[in-house]
């Protein structure tokens, strides 16, 4: 429709992403394999370094010890190179995600504009509204949640999820179908609490956080602390050492 | 949660044919989320299936299986099934057991299947496990069996069923309509007369599918004259309480024939009636409209009054004369009668005009305006009905207050601003003029006016209908269906003489329709045209919709992504935990293979670690030092270790601890004993050893096989090297329990005690027995770098002796046992000395018993008592003191006095030995057998060398320290002398004595002092500390002293008790004090304690505290000393000190503290210590205290004494130390 041209380009830019996931999955599954195969190699060497131990000298044993440490060491690349593929999808996932938003945002403006041109009260632009108004009311919090991976992966900015984004917006325009967003089983939890996000999130500044973002009612917060922020754990973590 | 089922199952199902790794988590073991730890919940996915809640480790891998696999696979299986069912169903339990997360899924389908017929389940596993064997293709294999019914499904839970609405399409194929009874009489008829006609009878199925037909066409028909009924109003309002409020239990009705729009409470209708509502006027009076007895307005809702005629609902509530019979169905309208003439007479001032219904007025008070209440409506005047709750006797009723306005009268705010407020009070009825213009029109008789109201659309309908009904009895809103159309509609129906037929059931529906004032006999289909209608109506809105269509399409694209991103945030955070496993993994590995390694790899760090300075870390630069080979052959330095370490050199922790070793070792024989280099190397090696110890125990308690740097197969039985009771410990301690080890041994076990001890729980055994344990420790490395030194010679090697004296001063007690053995060594007999100076060690090595002996031998008297450690210190301090301490840098004398003194004043040194010596005269609390009578001797021999040195001093060089100093090199000369001083005091006993012991004990103490004056040593050791300033007073004291031991005492080790006589002689020595004058007082204030001396004194939980001796024979008028008068002691406290003296058995002083409260206390002779004459003493005794408060209590304290004493002095030839 010529109404929103942006949505077409939209469409146009998406059109590749089924594909990059699916490249990213193969290349990750690959690296997978890979591992898996050094991780035989590591065993057998493992074994064979047990079992022959007794007869190495210390030059030898440093030679067999270091074949396992560079077999380890490849793993290792291996698996980082995964964690960034993993990290590289979300983004772009995400980063579709936020343009879509963006332009459903404009889209609706746009759409609402003309509504009031038209100056055409029916009542069924006036039972849309309602719902509007009762679809914010009745609004999930599944949703409320999406904006939360925005910045995620960007540690260094500040991390704040902003609850209720843009798309919350759109929702109202067919409470119905939106609010019918399936509960995804395996949807990633999070916080000390082991919940879906909901709300505003606080991301640890600690990059190695197995947790990575809290609820603010989790964490007794209720703003955005200032500076860099710590959850329990990692600041439990850091006294340690 | 139902919704991810179906996808999980066919997943599940179709991943069961794949070789999968078993899972941890099965069915029956799935952990309860509550059960899971953090981590593990974090690797765990969470799948409903069934209605079962499944976790599956995100680390399984999942299968991906196409569809076509799927279905070859479904296809086998249900082979399988038809082979045989029962089978199958066994099989799969039994192929339940490996447990997988598929597993658990096909477990529950197999579940299933025991509760459906074989052949109606899909899923088997029999078949499914050999799938990964079969070729893509399976080949169908199958088996009718005849003999299987199927048994009923059993009924699924309510989820399974859902209402789905047919479409418009679906409903047209059939007939919606149903006959009723009239239907049925008119089709007999009809059919009668056919059957009679020879005509075959119609059907009912018929007729109403039919009818049906006619229902729809006369709709689309309606729909084309676009003349149709308004629709439903969306903004209706009720128009008796003109509000459009629209609840649940109170609903706006719609009559189906006026459009009449009323609250069901507003019109009294309880329930909503199914199917059609008519309001009463359209019911009772539809071809004839109504008019209203009290308003001349019409339209709007009508109610009957009981005598038949018509009136308005609002009228009727707002009139005061008029009710309604019933209150809930608000009809019939009553007590119009009983409306006064007064009321008929109003004339309405908006309508104006007369004897037209009846009025109500305003009610501001003098307003006599009236207006009818419809009348009102009309023009939006304010008119409120509140419901008020009034207390009265007869408790509470409710009433409802009607207010109304002219417009003149109006509240501010409401008048005429339409619906502007209506928010702000209950009913505001009065408040929305317009729509009160739209609900009434005026009655016939002012015809005028009725069209100038009607502004709306709607109105003008509803008013043309409303007319044209009135006139035009039958309304004829059924459309006329052309014949075309009925031919059409008749076309798939075979009925004989269609024709006629079809036009008699045209005009019986057209009857019936009009019989329903033209409703619809279809209602589901009239709203669904309407619907349809109002979206057609809204042409422009074809746009909006399309508009919507497409959000939603994208609002769907957006679920789509958010999926995704959920998923790939999961793949994120299962890379990072297989990341994290990874690492895990390795550091497994690792201590797998090389755990040898790994330990050593910790212990080296943690001894790099205690090389703060990083002397160790490099190897010694040979540019720096050219010489370093020449006395090191085989450099080592951390460093080298490492690569040694990385290069898996070392097997054990042994090889470790010999390079360890070795590099120490280096370093303190290239470095001289007083470089920082040394010192390090004596502290490293001091907790490298600690390390090394418990390294060793590791690798014993772990088991590690030295050849392969592994895990020995079996782990060793762990002897409890914890579990060791303080028995142990003493037992160790006991010097003769270890006699049959070498003293290397003893070493080691000694410090693996030590390790133990300090490992344990703090408590007061520990601590002390810990002091314990590094004093033997100590002892023995003392003897053992005797023995070294002895064999090595004795020939002032240098080095050894700088080393030693570097231990020294890291281990004082150390040190100075060592020196004071080599000293003794030297002078006495060297080898039986060193030994002997140990008391701990003294029993397994010979030479102690030597050196006793020796020592003894000289004097008789003080012989046994010279074995404990200060006494045999002195001894042999001495003489290294002579010829070693040339070469030594000197020290400063004072401090050196001081750390003697501390030790003999039993300080809270932490030294070993310095706490034996405080023990000494109180029952010692350690257990060491050796220890207690040596060390109690030890201490009175102190004195009594103090004594004798000050005795000897004093006579020859009275109160000339400079002298004593100097003269350090005739000491030995001047030794002879002493015993002739002590002589001359008449010691009768001592004389012999006194030449070597004393000075022993003197120079022991002295130890560092000696290093600073070199030359003193033996005659000045002694008189430095007591006497450096004052020969003179020592020496009285002494004298006074010695004659109290001649006279009270006879065997010497008693008078050594006994010598605390002092005290006893106070009175003479008073005299003596008084008559050798201030100088006197002053220079006695040093060693021996004589009334009126300052003394630090101690008591017992107290740090030493600034005290003066006092006289308890002073007389009780008080004394003056110098002036200053001296406080009288209280008789209380001078019967306590006979009955203490009783108690203790030996001289007790009585000292006065420099406290506020200035307090007294009895005190040996042991536990005072001369103050004032020492900056050294006077600092160690201040720092004593460990609380900051007691410190400062003792600073003032001492300040007083100090004042005191210069006072007493006179300022003479005292100057308060600066220093506080």
């Amino acid at each position: 429709m010529a109404t929103a041209i942006y949505l077409e380009h939209y469409l146009d830019s998406i059109e590749n992403l089924p594909c990059e996931l699916q490249r990213n999955f193969t290349l990750m599954r690959d690296l997978d394999n890979r591992t898996e195969e050094k991780k035989g190699e590591i065993d057998k060497l493992a074994e064979e370094y047990i079992a022959n131990v007794k007869n190495l000298a210390s030059e030898q044993r440093v030679q067999h010890l270091q074949k396992i440490q560079n077999a380890y060491s490849k793993c290792k690349e291996f698996s980082d190179d995964k964690v960034q593929l993993a990290m590289q999808t979300y983004e772009m996932v995400d980063k579709h995600i936020r343009r879509l938003d963006a332009d459903l945002a404009r889209f609706e403006n746009e759409l609402k504009e003309k509504l009031e041109v038209s100056g055409y009260e029916s009542p069924d632009a006036k039972t849309l509204k309602k719902g509007e108004s009762r679809a914010v009311r009745e609004k999930r919090t599944p949703r409320g949640r999406g904006r939360k991976g925005s910045d995620e992966d960007s540690p260094k900015k500040k991390k704040m999820k902003n609850g209720p984004d843009l798309s919350d917006a759109l929702l109202p325009m067919q409470p119905s179908d939106v609010l019918d967003m399936p509960v995804d089983p395996n949807e990633p939890t999070y916080c000390l609490c082991h919940q879906v996000s909901y709300g505003e999130m606080i991301g640890c500044d600690n990059p190695d956080c197995p947790i990575e973002w809290f609820h603010f009612a989790c964490v007794d917060l209720a703003t955005k602390p200032k500076g860099k922020w710590f959850c329990p754990r990692c600041t439990q973590d850091k006294k340690k050492k | 949660m139902g919704r991810g089922r179906g996808r999980g199952r066919g997943r599940g199902r179709g991943s069961s044919g794949q070789l999968r790794p078993p899972s941890p988590y099965r069915l029956q073991l799935s952990p309860s989320r509550e059960t899971l730890t953090y981590a593990q919940a974090q690797k765990i996915v969470e799948v409903d299936l069934d209605g079962r809640l499944h976790r599956i480790n995100i680390t399984d891998p999942l299968p991906v299986i196409t569809e076509d696999e799927m279905m070859a696979q479904d296809i086998s299986e249900c082979n399988s099934n038809k082979e045989n069912s029962e089978q199958s169903k066994s099989k799969a339990r039994s192929w339940r057991k490996p447990p997988n997360v598929k597993g658990r899924k096909n477990g529950k389908s197999a579940s299933h299947q025991s509760n459906r017929s074989g052949s109606q389940q899909h899923t088997s596993h029999s078949n499914s496990y050999q799938l990964p064997f079969q070729s893509p293709l399976p080949e169908p294999i199958f088996r009718v069996l005849s003999s299987i019914c199927p048994s009923d499904a059993p009924p699924l839970p309510a989820a399974y069923y859902r209402y789905i609405e047919k479409s418009g399409e679906e409903q047209d194929c059939e007939a919606e309509y149903d006959m009723d009874e009239e239907d049925l009489a008119w089709l007999e008829m009809v059919n009668q007369k056919r059957v009679s006609d020879g005509h075959a009878s119609v059907s009912p199925d018929t007729f109403e599918l039919l009818i049906d037909r006619l229902e729809r066409e006369s709709i689309l028909e309606s729909r084309n004259q676009a003349l149709s009924q308004s629709a439903i109003d969306e903004d209706a309002f009720c128009c008796v309480c003109l509000d459009d409020e629209c609840l649940n239990s109170n609903v706006i009705l719609f009559c189906d024939i006026c459009n009449l729009a009323v609250h069901q409470e507003c019109y009294g209708v309880p329930y909503v009636p199914e199917g059609q509502w008519l309001c009463r006027c359209c019911l009772q009076s539809p071809s004839r409209p109504v008019d209203c007895v009290l308003c001349p307005n019409r339209g709007g809702a009508f109610k009957q009054a009981s005598d038949g005629r018509w009136a308005h609902v609002v009228c009727a509530i707002w009139i005061p004369e008029v009710c309604f019979a019933n209150t809930v169905f608000l009809e019939p309208v009553e007590g119009v009668k009983n409306i006064p003439s007064a009321r008929w007479k109003l004339t309405c001032y908006l309508c104006k005009e007369k004897g037209r219904g009846a009025s109500i007025q305003c009610h501001k008070a003098n307003c006599y305006r009236a207006f009818h209440v419809t009348c009102a409506q009309k023009a939006g005047l304010f008119m409120k009905i509140e419901p008020v709750r009034e207390t009265g006797v007869n408790g509470t009723t409710f009433s409802v207050k009607k207010t109304a306005f002219c417009e003149h009268h109006s509240p501010v705010g409401s008048r005429r601003d339409g619906s502007g407020d209506e928010a702000t009070e209950g009913r505001l009825v009065g408040g929305r003029g317009n729509r009160g213009q739209r609900s009434y029109t005026q009655s016939p008789p002012s015809p005028q006016k009725k069209n100038a109201t009607k502004g709306q659309k709607k109105n003008t309908k509803k008013g043309s209908g409303g007319s044209s009904r009135r006139s035009t009895v039958p309304v004829l809103l059924v459309p006329q269906i052309p014949s075309h159309r009925l031919n059409k509609i008749c076309t798939g129906v075979a009925v004989q003489r269609k024709n006629q037929f079809m036009q008699r059931l045209h005009n019986y529906w057209l009857l019936k329709r009009q019989s329903r004032n033209g409703m619809p006999l279809i209602r589901r289909l009239h709203s669904h045209m309407q619907a349809h209608k109002t979206t057609e109506q809204k042409e422009p809105d074809e746009k909006l919709c399309a508009a919507r269509e497409q959000l939603r399409y994208w609002q769907k694209l957006r679920q789509d992504l958010e999926r995704a991103r959920l998923l790939v945030e999961l793949i994120r955070k299962r890379e990072r935990l297989k990341r994290e496993q990874m690492k895990i993994q390795q550091a497994a590995l690792e201590l797998k293979l090389t755990p040898a390694l790994l330990l050593l790899r910790s212990t080296l760090d943690q001894l790099q670690e205690k090389d703060t300075a990083k002397i160790f870390s490099q190897p010694v630069n040979l540019a720096e030092v050219p010489d370093y080979l020449e006395f090191i052959s085989q450099p080592m330095d951390l460093s080298t270790m490492n690569t040694k370490l990385e290069a898996h050199a070392y097997c054990s922790v042994a090889d470790l601890e010999s390079d360890f070793e070795l590099m120490v070792s280096n370093c303190l024989k290239y470095n001289s004993k007083d470089s920082m280099f040394h010192k390090a190397a004596l502290q490293l090696q001091e907790v490298g050893g600690a390390i090394l110890r418990h390294a060793h125990r590791q690798a014993q308690s772990i088991g590690l096989d030295p050849s392969s740097g592994m895990h020995l197969p079996e782990a060793p039985n762990k002897h409890g090297f914890y579990h060791c009771s303080w028995d142990d410990v003493d037992s160790v301690l006991d010097p003769e329990n270890r006699l049959h080890l070498s003293t290397e041994e003893q070493l080691k076990t000694l410090l693996d005690k030590l390790d133990i001890v300090t490992s344990m729980r703090s408590s007061g055994g520990r601590t002390k027995r810990i002091r314990l344990l590094r004093r033997e420790i100590n002892n023995l490395r003392q003897r053992m770098s005797q023995q070294q030194q002895s064999s090595q010679s004795v020939n002032g090697n240098d080095k050894e002796e700088e080393e030693e004296e570097e231990e020294e001063e890291e281990e004082e007690g150390e040190g100075e046992a060592k020196e004071e053995g080599k000293g003794k060594k030297e002078l006495v007999d060297k080898a039986a000395l060193t030994s002997a100076s140990i008391p701990g060690t003294d029993v397994d090595s010979p030479p102690v018993l030597e050196l006793t002996c020796p020592v003894s031998s000289p004097l008789p008297g003080d012989a046994p008592l010279e074995p404990p450690v200060l006494g045999i210190v002195p001894g042999g301090r001495r003489s290294p003191g002579r010829s070693y301490k040339r070469q030594r840098s000197s020290r400063s004398g004072s401090r050196t006095h001081g750390e003697d003194e501390a030790e003999v004043g039993e300080t809270p040194c932490p030294q070993l030995e310095a706490v034996h010596e405080v023990t000494p005269l109180g029952t010692p609390p350690t257990p060491p057998l050796v220890g207690v009578g040596r060390r109690t001797s030890v201490l009175f021999k102190k004195a009594k060398n103090g004594a004798r040195v000050g005795k000897s001093k004093t006579l020859e060089q009275l109160g000339n320290v400079a002298e004593g100093k100097t003269n350090g090199l005739d000491g030995p000369h001047t030794r002879p002398d002493s015993p002739r001083a002590t002589a001359l005091s008449a010691l009768p006993t001592n004389p012999t004595p006194t030449p070597t012991p004393p000075s022993p004990s003197s120079h022991r103490l002295r130890s560092r002092g000696h290093s600073s004056d070199s030359e003193t040593d033996k005659p000045s050791p002694t008189p430095k500390l007591e006497g450096l300033t004052n020969g003179l007073g020592k020496h009285k004291d002494v004298s006074s002293d010695d004659d109290q031991r001649l006279s009270c005492s006879a065997s010497p080790p008693k008078r050594s008790r006994g010598k605390p006589a002092l005290a006893k002689a106070p009175s003479g020595e008073s005299e003596d004090v008084a008559g050798s004058g201030r100088t006197l007082i002053s220079l006695d204030s040093v060693t021996e304690l004589t009334p009126l001396d300052l003394v630090w004194a101690k008591c017992r939980g107290y740090p030493s505290y600034p005290a003066m001796i006092v006289d308890p024979n002073m007389p009780q008028e008080g004394l003056l000393h110098n002036g200053i008068p001296i406080p009288v002691p209280p008789v209380e406290v001078l019967k306590l000190g006979d009955r203490r003296h009783d108690e203790a058995g030996e001289k007790l002083f009585l000292v006065l503290f420099f406290d506020a409260k200035r307090t007294w206390q009895w005190l040996p002779q042991d536990k005072l210590l001369p103050l004032g004459t020492d900056d050294t003493v006077d600092k160690l005794r201040l720092m004593e205290g460990k609380k900051p408060s007691v410190r400062k209590s003792v600073h003032a304290a001492y300040d007083r004494a100090m004042a005191h004493l210069n006072h007493v002095r006179g300022n003479l030839n005292f100057t308060p130390s600066n220093f506080i």
